[in-house]
């Protein structure tokens, strides 16, 4: 019935249907479109009066969005009007999901006077026909009073195919509407979502700094046994600033670090990095401990915007005597562990957290590590770890467990630490980085272990440097004075050689020097890219001859086989090296 | 290295300072030719101020010992320190040279 266009007799109505038609296609907005089909029912079907009812589900009201109608009053009235949405023959229509045609409404049982009283319309003959959206009736288009007469069956039939229509695009702009909002919450989320990713990225970041810089590589001196170095930092969810750190001033000085930055999150993981390196930095110059916090606390003083402080400790320990020099600045006293079983705290050096005031002082103590003495490093994450009641793990505890775990590698060390406080938090969150570093010298009197580079210019004036570096070297680690004379001498021979006869070409070089010592022997590597020579071909030096028929040349080679123990040569990436050895003198 | 010279009843006395290696060996072989060639024919080398030797000042000291035997001249070494008197022990060097304690038994023997 609703698709039969010959039932449309009148040329407007299908005028009207091709307008809408295209207004679809242009989707044109809802309100536009709606106003545009009551406004063409009430010229096209020559009636008074047109309007689109919606259910409002909730309040179960029917009421007036869209009205067209001769007197504006009335319109304005009914655009403000709601009721009962089983009222009338709207509700009627509406419950029964079929149109309705009512010639004379005051005879209708069905019809609602209300809306006419408040509106002041004076309804005579309706149109009714249901807006049938896909999950029920959402409304009715109707028409009324008809000029000078009834409306017909035809009329009713085109009311109801605009109404489909109208149906669809109301439900359209519905779940448009409903999509609009999905999508702002979408958006909304997404918004949400990025500062999330954002909050996590600069934790990660943080964690990375954190992370990143400190040396993880264990152990970090292979070739030195006489000492044995661990370190953990374990980071709490959200970061904090807690740091270690050890490196070897020389030969013989091993510098220890432990901090805890203030604050949390990425100014504090970069305050971290920057006091980290500029402790680092000072160290290495071979400051004192004292100076050394005094020095980086001005220089974090200098510039310090985000009102951070850092506190410190920095332990120097000599590795050959056992001597411990250190100066603390804020940070909980370490212990040591004595090789009897005590476990002492470390005494205090009086000094404050660093980046607070420019210009105080930092003093510095000694203590002694014998042989098999550690000294356990450690932050508050530790000592104050809490369990379910709050009770902290404490400074109690902790030298409990290192008593009790004397005698233990520092990593074995470590990890009994950590164990215990995890062991003690049971479920609660770790609130606090958890850091310890724990150095432990060995049972043995220290057998020395030593290494250094020399890189040589292919210069004779050379010589004398190398010289004094071997020397500063010997004295450094006891070697006898005779020692280290041949030594020398062994060196200087092989220089002379490589220097001398071993570029043709006129440009620099460098050859490179290495020195090894360990218990048994020193050990001088020395490799060239000069051409291939190997001064272990040179025949014996006869040193029997006289005076008129020793042969001027030939004496070096002679010199280095008499003074080192052994020598081997090996031609190796292009380059010489040759290999000297000289064993220890047995007392 | 630093070389001081003096003259002392016909005997010219060389007294090195500091290290002897190749980087200046050439400067003592300058320094001890250009006084042969001058007609001296007895030369103390005083070592008592001496660290350090390398084959490149043994080898002057060889140059010179020949250059004086070619002449009749005679060259005496004085005050070798411990290190310095084991190099010339390796080096053959003790059963060729007259080696005294002091520069002036150096300079004794050489009359």
């Amino acid at each position: 019935m609703a698709g039969d266009v010959s039932a449309f007799d009148d040329s407007g109505r299908l005028r009207l249907l091709y307008e809408l038609g295209c207004a679809f296609a242009a989707r044109v907005e809802l309100d536009d479109l709606v106003a545009l089909v009551i406004r063409k029912c009430r010229e096209v079907l020559d009636a008074e009066g047109a309007a689109v009812l919606l259910l409002d589900a909730q309040r179960h009201e029917l009421y007036f969005p869209y009205v067209a109608d001769e007197d504006p009053t009335v319109a304005a009235r009914l655009r403000d009007l709601r009721f009962p949405a089983d009222h009338g023959i709207a509700g009627a229509v509406l419950r029964s999901g079929r149109p309705l045609r009512v010639d004379d409404v005051a005879n209708d049982p069905r019809f609602f006077g209300g809306v006419d009283r408040r509106s002041g319309l004076t309804t005579r003959n309706i149109l009714s026909a249901p807006l049938s959206a896909r999950h029920g009736t959402i409304g009715v288009l109707q028409v009324l009073n008809r000029r000078g007469g009834s409306f017909t069956d035809e009329d009713l039939a085109f009311l109801e195919a605009l109404s489909g229509s109208v149906a669809v695009a109301i439900e359209n702009a519905g779940i448009y509407a409903q999509l609009k909002q999905q999508v702002a919450a979408l958006e909304q989320a997404v918004h949400e979502h990025n500062e999330l990713v954002a909050i996590r990225r600069e934790l990660d970041i943080a964690s990375t700094i954190q992370q990143s810089i400190l040396p993880r590589t264990f152990p970090p001196f292979p070739e030195r046994r006489d000492f044995d170095i661990f370190a953990a930092m374990l980071p709490a969810r959200e970061v904090g600033g807690d740091f270690y750190d050890f490196f070897l001033v020389d030969d013989r000085r091993l510098g220890v670090v432990i901090g805890d930055v203030s604050g949390k999150g990425v100014p504090a993981a970069i305050f971290m990095a920057i006091s980290r390196t500029l402790l680092k930095s000072t160290a290495l110059q071979g400051l004192s401990p004292g100076e050394c916090l005094q020095h980086v606390n001005h220089l974090l003083c200098l510039d310090n915007s985000a009102e951070m402080f850092v506190t410190l400790f920095y332990g120097l320990l000599d590795t050959a005597t056992g001597e411990l020099a250190y100066s603390n600045g804020g940070h909980n006293p370490p212990l040591i562990l004595r090789d009897d079983g005590r476990v002492e705290w470390l005494a205090g050096t009086g000094g404050m957290a660093l980046g607070i005031l420019a210009d105080v002082r930092y003093a510095a103590k000694q203590t002694m590590l014998q042989p098999s003495d550690a000294i356990f490093l450690y932050t508050d994450g530790i000592t104050e770890a809490m369990d379910v009641s709050g009770t902290l793990f404490s400074d109690r505890r902790l030298s409990g467990v290192l008593e009790q775990r004397n005698g233990a590698s520092p990593d074995a060390l470590i990890r009994a630490v950590v164990d215990e406080v995890r062991a003690h938090a049971g479920d609660v969150a770790q609130s606090d980085d958890i850091t310890a570093l724990c150095v432990k010298r060995s049972a043995e009197p220290s057998a020395p272990c030593a290494a250094t580079v020399i890189t040589v210019k292919n210069q004779l004036s050379e010589l004398e440097r190398v010289s004094h570096i071997v020397e500063q070297f010997g004295e450094r680690h006891g070697l006898p004075a005779q020692m280290v004379f041949e030594i020398n001498l062994g060196l200087d021979e092989i220089l002379t050689n490589v220097i001398s006869y071993a570029y043709a070409d006129g440009h620099a070089h460098e050859i490179v020097v290495r020195l090894v010592m360990t218990a048994e022997a020193l050990t001088l590597e020395v490799e060239d890219d000069g051409r291939p020579f190997n001064p272990l071909d040179v025949p014996a030096a006869d040193v029997t001859q006289t005076v008129e028929h020793r042969p001027i040349g030939g004496l070096g080679v002679h010199l280095v086989r008499k003074v080192m123990s052994e020598l081997a040569y090996r031609r190796q990436h292009d380059k010489n090296v040759l290999v000297m050895k000289k064993r220890m003198a047995t007392a | 290295m630093e070389i001081s010279e003096s003259t002392r009843s016909g005997v010219v006395i060389f007294g090195l300072k500091g290290r002897l290696d190749a980087s200046n060996a050439n400067v003592l072989e300058d320094t001890l030719l250009a006084s042969i060639g001058a007609g001296m024919r007895r030369l103390v080398v005083d070592c008592g101020q001496l660290d350090y030797i390398s084959s490149a000042g043994l080898r002057v000291l060889l140059v010179a010992a020949k250059r004086l035997k070619g002449g009749d001249g005679q060259i005496a070494l004085a005050a070798l320190k411990e290190p310095i008197k084991e190099v010339f022990d390796i080096a053959g060097f003790s059963s060729i040279f007259h080696i005294y304690d002091t520069a002036d038994e150096a300079v004794a023997g050489l009359q």
